[in-house]
């Protein structure tokens, strides 16, 4: 019956068809909106939290001073900011497996390859952040040179990609760092296809970095023990938030203020400022599929006008009102359907050709994410969006008296 | 097979009511072939529709094998237009958008019977009325004649007791009026199917076998035989 119904609706679709397809092109618009929007939308939630991700879940990142994360964000600091951590605190905190210290000093630089002088952050790492923490870093990939541990005494770094081309040092050259000299041991060579030069981390750029021994860098500068960032794994059964407070607790009895920082709740963070943009997109999307709806009304009130006398015929032969209702219903809703498949193509289209796009404004690769939910569901919803909007018409069409429809020019 | 005692019927025609039937009474018996003649607006074409359950009179009973379908509610009206008759109009009223197979076949739809058996009785119904190399043509490329052709056939597709036709041969010339006359008479003549005609064309009131004239909305000489004067 439903495909007897179809195949009827088809007919008299494909009799008007100029008119469909405007009608089908309104409903396809809204369509083409609610895909692109949502499925970019959860692209980029997807590839932030994926971000995040690769820190992974039992990492609580912890920096010096009170940044207000539960009001104002991380920008808005405190005015109580230190700017070192003890490193031994976070070593006694019940639950934490293992952490690794870093320190970031502007240090002076002096190159061949360059004139005169530069300051620059460079970095000291301890062994952990390779051993333990390397995912944190996009796992830390020497392009050139040597594979580095960090535990090295000898004076060697290891320069991001940027920072050697502005020296001009490759592999296997000499920097002078605050007067004592360091062989440039290797070069990161970061995939731009896959990382994203550490857009997510708390590090921040590591293109732009200067790394060497925590060692090393404490025999440079002296005040041994203290980190600028704090990274800590904690054991797979406790609970990440609860070690986090425990951190900060710990800090703050030694009258140094902290900040954690934890995966999960970034991702919260995320999820839910991402989930308000996308209600928000997603309901004013919603208005232009309400306007495609309205088209649709339109055209099937113009339809049943039209096709009066064919009713009347109809009910002539013995169709009952229920199936009159049906007919218009299906075809209300084949617009729909139509409309509905072909806006969810070309929101596919169109999206998968925002997101180069999206990539190169990120710098990050980026790809729409279309759940099965969000293509079958715009298709299903489109059907429904236009079988309601055939309600009415369908309704009139079916209380016709068949003399009166029979009669009707 | 259906009668009708009493029956009124009035509607609006904008501001005016139009008493179309003024207490009309009328006998159709099995296997009859009845012509309605009249001038027009005498309510004969209201009275067809009324022996065809398409409308219910305001007063009076209609009774269609007995049974009394005055007070029959839409669904089942439907239903016995779709078991019982037949409709064959002046105007043909094909579905554009479909072949003349699918406007045969169309009242089987809505009987909810399958599309290969629909197509079987539709394509034996079409090569009755002589057109069997027609299955896939569209009302618009098809003659008059034709298309009234496929009309008959769709009115017989649900094998009803009893075909009404309002001025078959209205928009048709005069020979493809007389085939289509023959056609219909020999439907009554091999297959004993009753018949109602409307017609105020006297040429087809002769096919039938009593001829009801019609005026201001009652019947003006009770039954009369046909097939006579002309």
């Amino acid at each position: 019956m439903l495909l007897d119904y179809l195949i009827l609706s088809w007919h008299s679709i494909r009799n008007r068809s100029l008119r469909s397809w405007l009608t089908i092109l309104g409903v396809v618009i809204g369509v083409t909106a609610i895909v692109t929007l949502i499925s970019i939308g959860q692209g980029i939630q997807n590839s932030i939290l994926n971000e995040f991700e690769k820190v992974g879940y039992n990492t609580v990142t912890v920096l010096p001073g009170n940044f207000d994360t539960q009001r104002g964000g991380f920008g808005n600091a405190s005015t109580d900011r230190s700017s070192y951590l003890e490193r031994g605190i976070i070593e006694e905190v019940d639950g934490v497996k293992v952490s690794a210290a870093i320190r970031s000093e502007n240090l002076q630089v002096i190159s061949e390859g360059l004139e005169g002088q530069a300051f620059l952050r460079v970095s000291g790492m301890s062994p952990e952040v390779l051993s333990d923490f390397d995912d944190y870093f996009e796992g830390f990939p020497v392009a050139e040179g040597e594979r580095f541990s960090f535990e090295s005494e000898e004076n060697k770094v290891v320069l991001g990609s940027d920072v050697a081309e502005d020296l001009g040092v490759s592999a296997g050259g000499k920097l002078i760092i605050e007067g004592e000299e360091f062989t440039v041991s290797g070069i990161l060579g970061l995939d731009e296809e896959n990382g994203s030069s550490g857009q997510f981390n708390f590090y921040g750029d590591l293109d732009n970095g200067l790394f060497l021994p925590l060692s090393s860098l404490e025999a440079l500068y002296g005040n041994k023990g203290k980190a600028s960032l704090v990274l800590a794994e904690v054991y797979e059964d406790v609970d990440v938030a609860e070690v986090a407070d425990k951190i900060e607790k710990a800090y703050s009895r030694v009258n140094t203020a902290s900040t954690t920082i934890t995966t999960e709740e970034i991702s919260n963070r995320v999820n839910s400022a991402l989930g308000t943009i996308q209600i928000a997109l997603a309901g004013i999307a919603a208005i232009s599929l309400l306007v495609g709806g309205i088209g649709v009304m339109n055209t099937m009130y113009t339809a049943v006008l039209e096709r009066t006398r064919e009713i009347g015929v109809m009910k002539a032969v013995g169709a009952k009102n229920g199936q009159i209702l049906g007919l218009f219903l299906t075809e209300s809703g084949l617009l729909g359907l139509v409309g509905g498949a072909i806006g969810m193509l070309v929101g596919v289209g169109l999206s998968l050709l925002a997101s180069r796009f999206i990539s190169q404004a990120l710098s990050a690769p980026f790809t729409p994410s279309f759940g099965p939910w969000l293509l079958i569901g715009a298709i299903a919803f489109s059907f429904v969006l236009g079988s309601i909007s055939g309600v009415l018409p369908a309704r009139q069409a079916s209380k016709l008296q068949p003399v009166e429809a029979l009669r009707y020019e | 097979m259906v009668e009708l005692q009493n029956v009124a019927k009035q509607y609006k025609m904008g501001e005016t009511t139009v008493r179309a039937l003024r207490g009309l009474d009328l006998n159709i018996n099995d296997g009859d072939f009845v012509a309605i003649v009249g001038p027009s607006g005498s309510g004969k074409s209201t009275l067809m529709h009324i022996i065809g359950a398409l409308d219910i009179p305001d007063e009076g009973r209609v009774l269609l094998d007995g049974k009394d379908i005055s007070d029959y509610d839409e669904n089942e009206l439907a239903d016995l237009r779709g078991n019982k008759v037949g409709f064959v109009f002046q105007t043909f009223n094909l579905i554009h958008t479909l072949s003349s197979l699918d406007n045969v076949a169309l009242p089987l739809t809505f009987h909810g019977i399958g599309k290969s058996e629909r197509e079987e009785r539709a394509a034996e119904l079409l090569e009755m009325v002589g057109l069997s190399d027609r299955l896939t043509h569209k009302p618009a490329e098809l003659s008059g004649g034709e298309q009234q052709r496929v009309s008959i056939a769709r009115a017989l597709i649900n094998d009803p007791d009893i075909l009404l036709a309002d001025e078959p041969t209205g928009n048709l010339d005069s020979d493809t009026g007389k085939d289509i006359m023959e056609l219909i008479k020999g439907l009554n003549r091999d297959r004993g199917m009753t018949i109602v005609v409307v017609t105020h064309n006297p040429r087809d009131a002769e096919y039938a076998d009593s001829i009801v004239n019609m005026i201001d909305g009652k019947i003006s000489n009770g039954e009369s035989e046909g097939g006579g004067d002309g």
